[in-house]
């Protein structure tokens, strides 16, 4: 069984991470677009793992219920939006995940011991009319080094 | 089935090889060794009749490494340099470590250097029962290539040394120094899938920041440095201070102690980091050299660690570094013999062969030795502090080093043959000067026309490696654990760039300790010998501003340069070197660690051209202060103090802040008289402590103006000063140029504000060196100058400080 949480900031709190790369954008002189957001992904997977854990684990461990909210996925099957691009940025098999290694530690403290592997990452939302390739070349300029990353775009 | 299982011993052919078969297996395994080390290796093994391991060989190749051997810095030297007429003349060095930096501390003799060149870091004692160990380390090609965990890890490799310092030290504060390819209007930075200088500089600055911060650590002390030079290798030097007792200071290991690894787990991350560090920086890396830092899993360990060192429950300690298990277990039982049982060693998943598990630099491990009878107790103290340990082995008595994998022996190595047999390295090495070449005169009319100079300082104060760095500052907690007096930011506002940081010790004692560093690479294409007389006297200029004695500092090494083979590069190396031993000898200041790290050079693979990095030495300077009450800081404190300027401003212009504003290569570098420096620096730290001195501040990057531009910013005053009265050399004063006044780099000078009540005591004080009253602190908010030719010039303090402040932006 395997879930993602996607973690965004709240509407009104101001993704300051995201406005630095909106500056980087314009300094990469690409095609404007109307913004950028950014957040963390997490991959949990366990074979008894249920959604009521995922559920648990959403609200009391990967997200902080004043400033963020969590979007569970079972499997990838995320519903696309249109006039939005979506990056994920993994760590390579074999590179040292420590945020992962923290939320199995968080998980188990919980009391959620049917979580057998998890994987952290950041997920990037571009929003307006840009193009796959601007965004391609923005994601591999700025924010991955594919020395220890792979990229999932949407 | 783990497939390791399959692979536990695997003998690589060697008995038969050729020379070129030789050192096709080091290129082809990545071991970094030359013929001689690969001869050396075949003719042991065919001594034995067998051949070697993978796993023999991988550890050979880690321990003989450029990173943990330091082969060219033990290397005999044969050096031949141009004189001043031309003449070459020829040196030869048995081996230049030994007889240039570690032959000052054995010549001097310090009582007060408890530890040096012998553990994981230097220590001196500060206060009695208490001592200060103090480490530097660099992660250069890690950080070139992931900068954030390259970084992260580099400063959490040096907390490790730090903790295994004597029987372990507390860590209390971190130092970072950085050398980058300027971020804006870049050649060379963003070629091909390297990452480019501004991504680098930001992931090296957070990498540093989330270690530090997260194992609550402070960062007080740093520099950046920017320049064309360090596009395609960014440096990166971590260092950190740690206090201990005076009683834990020796380690030992006695045959029967259980060899226990303490800490994370292993993966394949970080594997040939070592060997790696000993070749050139190319296109092609491996991802497995990469490391990802836990700082949380770190602090946990020191914490638990720091209990057991008190209960006495180990008798020797060291981290887990480059070469991981195979350097640390190597390392702690050269004396006596070890015998690991690697299946015993914690997994973070499986499929790694036994060599991977012996060679991984996964990070926060550490290796004790645990007397058998200690272990019940310490592995409930680490149980209860959630920190993971394993009893790996123990250590023998044979002079050997057995690993074994489940059932097979897959390393059986004498500890002398891994310790003393790799083969001397014989290095040739030149130097000539380079062409002299005058500094240019600027247009009569420029000279002439006041607002060139005025908008030169602007300029100068600028320039990023002048400008604050603040932004970065700010990211780090310089003030967790409570034990910073002197910040890295001081003054009203706290802006002002301080000259060093200090910490107090443990309370109720007011003793502390003072930690500084120096960093001139621009000297380096002139002269290294004056790039590393500058880097010393720059970093004990910032220990003597704060009022620091300098009968009490010590120094650290960290050499940076391109390949050793080269001999102009080894001839930079040991003219650096040279410098070392006659400047610290000549101040009475003993080095008592360093670390070299040398082939920071760039091959591009596609056109084969190769680009090094200037001889690069950072000198890290560390004093005890008996009583930190008595320090002061550099920003101006009253309108109408006196301003002073101490030593000689000379004609040395060449690789100066202006020079390269003005993208000239000609003039002179900084020289520097100790015979001349000693005395004042004596003087004025005795005048310090006396309380006629309320701030000082030395000049540095950018001269006399930044040094009185940064004085004014931080105290946010004014100033008045007539630069007809600085002292200058008679050369420079026959030259009437107030631009070589005011941005000359010389060594050896202060600024000082002295209050008009303390003037005659300390004029008085200071006979019999040069110094000179250039002027008064002013409550105007101008910063205002009369020139040799009666010419002002004037600036407004904010616009002084906007220029200041902005000329590093994010």
């Amino acid at each position: 069984m395997n879930w993602r949480v996607f973690v965004s900031l709240k509407p009104r709190v101001i993704d300051h991470r995201g406005r630095a790369l909106e500056a980087e954008w314009r300094h990469a002189k690409l095609p404007s677009l109307d913004g950028i957001g950014t957040g963390q992904v997490y991959e949990l997977s366990g074979s008894g793992l249920s959604d009521a854990d995922v559920q648990r684990l959403t609200e009391s461990l990967l997200t902080d219920p004043i400033t963020q909210t969590g979007e569970i996925v079972y499997a990838d099957h995320r519903p696309t939006r249109s006039g939005v691009r979506r990056v994920r940025i993994w760590p390579k098999p074999g590179v040292s995940d420590p945020p992962a290694e923290t939320v199995m530690l968080g998980a188990r403290d919980l009391g959620c011991d049917n979580i057998e592997r998890v994987r952290t990452g950041f997920a990037y939302e571009f929003r307006g009319p840009v193009s796959r390739q601007d965004v391609k070349t923005f994601c591999e300029r700025y924010l991955m080094n594919d020395l220890v990353q792979t990229m999932e775009m949407e | 089935m783990n497939p390791a299982a399959a692979t536990h011993r695997i003998e690589i052919g060697f008995a038969d090889r050729s020379p070129d078969e030789l050192m096709e297996l080091s290129r082809g395994r990545g071991l970094s060794l030359n013929l001689p080390e690969m001869a050396a290796i075949q003719k042991y093994f065919n001594a034995l009749g067998r051949d070697p391991t993978d796993a023999e060989l991988e550890t050979l190749a880690q321990t003989w490494s450029e990173h943990c051997n330091h082969k060219s810095f033990r290397a005999s030297v044969t050096h031949t340099e141009k004189d001043e007429l031309g003449m070459d003349r020829c040196r030869k060095y048995k081996n230049l470590l030994k007889e240039t930096i570690m032959r000052v501390t054995e010549e001097l003799r310090r009582p007060w250097c408890v530890s040096v060149f012998k553990d994981n870091a230097g220590i001196v004692s500060y206060d009695g029962d208490r001592a200060i160990a103090f480490k530097v380390e660099t992660h250069n090609h890690p950080s070139a290539l992931e900068p954030y965990g390259g970084a992260g890890t580099g400063l959490g490799g040096v907390i490790r040394d730090i903790m295994g310092a004597g029987l372990g030290a507390r860590p209390i504060a971190s130092t970072d120094v950085f050398c980058f390819a300027p971020l804006q209007g870049q050649k060379r930075g963003d070629r091909g899938r390297r990452l480019s200088t501004r991504r680098i500089f930001h992931g090296v600055v957070s990498g540093v920041r989330d270690y530090g911060n997260r194992m609550g650590i402070p960062t007080v002390n740093g520099a950046v440095y920017f320049d064309e030079d360090f596009a395609d290798n960014p440096l990166v030097f971590c260092g950190t201070v740690g206090i201990l007792p005076v009683s834990a200071v020796h380690k030992e290991v006695r045959p029967g102690d259980r060899i226990v690894m303490v800490g994370g787990r292993v993966g394949r991350d970080g594997i040939h980091g070592a060997t790696f560090s000993s070749d050139s920086l190319s296109d092609g890396i491996p991802s497995s050299v990469v490391q990802i830092g836990n700082p949380i899993v770190q602090k946990k360990m020191m914490d638990a660690l720091l209990q057991a060192r008190d209960r006495r429950l180990y008798r020797g300690v060291t981290d887990c570094g480059a070469g991981g298990l195979s350097s640390a277990v190597g390392e702690m039982g050269a004396e006596t013999g070890a015998s690991v049982s690697l299946e015993r060693v914690p997994l973070k998943y499986t499929g790694l062969t036994p060599w991977e598990i012996w060679l991984s630099e996964s990070q926060e491990r550490m290796v004790l030795a645990v007397p058998p009878e200690n272990m019940d107790e310490l592995r409930l103290l680490l149980s209860d502090e959630d920190v993971e340990c394993s009893d790996i082995g123990e250590f023998t008595d044979d002079g050997r080093l057995r690993v074994n994998y489940r059932d097979e022996r897959i390393v059986d190595l004498k500890m002398s043959f891994l310790h003393d047999g790799v083969p001397k390295r014989q290095l040739k090495s030149f130097w000539s000067p380079p062409p002299q070449k005058a500094f240019p005169n600027p247009t009569l009319r420029a000279l002439r026309d006041s607002t060139h100079l005025q908008s030169i300082l602007m300029k100068v104060l600028a320039a990023p490696t002048v400008a604050s760095k603040e932004w970065i500052i700010r990211q780090y907690d310089h003030e967790v654990q409570g034990r910073t007096v002197l910040k890295p930011l001081v003054g009203v506002q706290q802006r002002g760039p301080g000259d060093a940081a200090v910490l107090r010790g443990d309370p109720p004692s007011m003793a502390g300790v003072a930690v500084s560093n120096g960093l001139c690479p621009h000297f380096s294409r002139w002269d290294p010998y004056w790039m590393a007389a500058s880097a010393i006297d720059e970093s004990i200029r910032n220990l003597i501003a704060v009022g620091a004695r300098l009968d009490r500092v010590a120094l650290l090494d960290n050499f940076c340069g391109g390949d050793p083979q080269t001999p102009k590069c080894m001839g930079e190396l040991v003219r650096a070197a040279q410098a070392c031993y006659d400047v610290a000898l000549a101040y009475g200041t003993p080095f008592i660690s360093g670390k070299d790290s040398l082939n920071n050079q760039f091959v591009d693979r596609a056109s084969g051209g190769k680009r090094s990095i200037p001889t690069t030495l950072l000198v890290s300077a560390i004093a005890g202060v008996d009583d930190i009450r008595r320090l002061i800081t550099m920003d101006f404190k009253r309108a109408g103090n006196w301003i002073y300027v101490l030593g000689t401003t000379r004609d040395e212009l060449g690789g100066s802040q202006y020079g390269r504003l003005l993208n000239t290569p000609g003039g002179e570098v900084p020289r520097l008289d100790p015979k001349e420096t000693i005395v004042l620096y004596e003087r004025l730290s005795e005048a310090i402590h006396r309380g006629w001195v309320v701030s000082c501040h030395d000049c540095s990057d950018g001269g006399l103006g930044v040094a009185l531009a940064e004085m004014a910013i931080g105290g946010a005053m004014g100033l008045h000063v007539d630069l007809d009265r600085v002292p200058v050399s008679p050369d420079l004063k026959a030259q009437e140029r107030d631009d070589k006044i005011l941005f000359s780099e010389s060594n050896g000078r202060f600024v000082a504000e002295v209050p008009s009540t303390q003037a005659r005591r300390f004029e008085g004080h200071l006979q019999g060196v040069s110094f000179a009253r250039v002027g008064q602190v002013r409550e105007n908010g101008r910063i205002d100058m009369v020139g040799l030719t009666r010419g002002k010039y004037s600036w407004s303090l904010r616009q002084v400080e906007t220029a200041w402040r902005e000329g590093l932006t994010p």
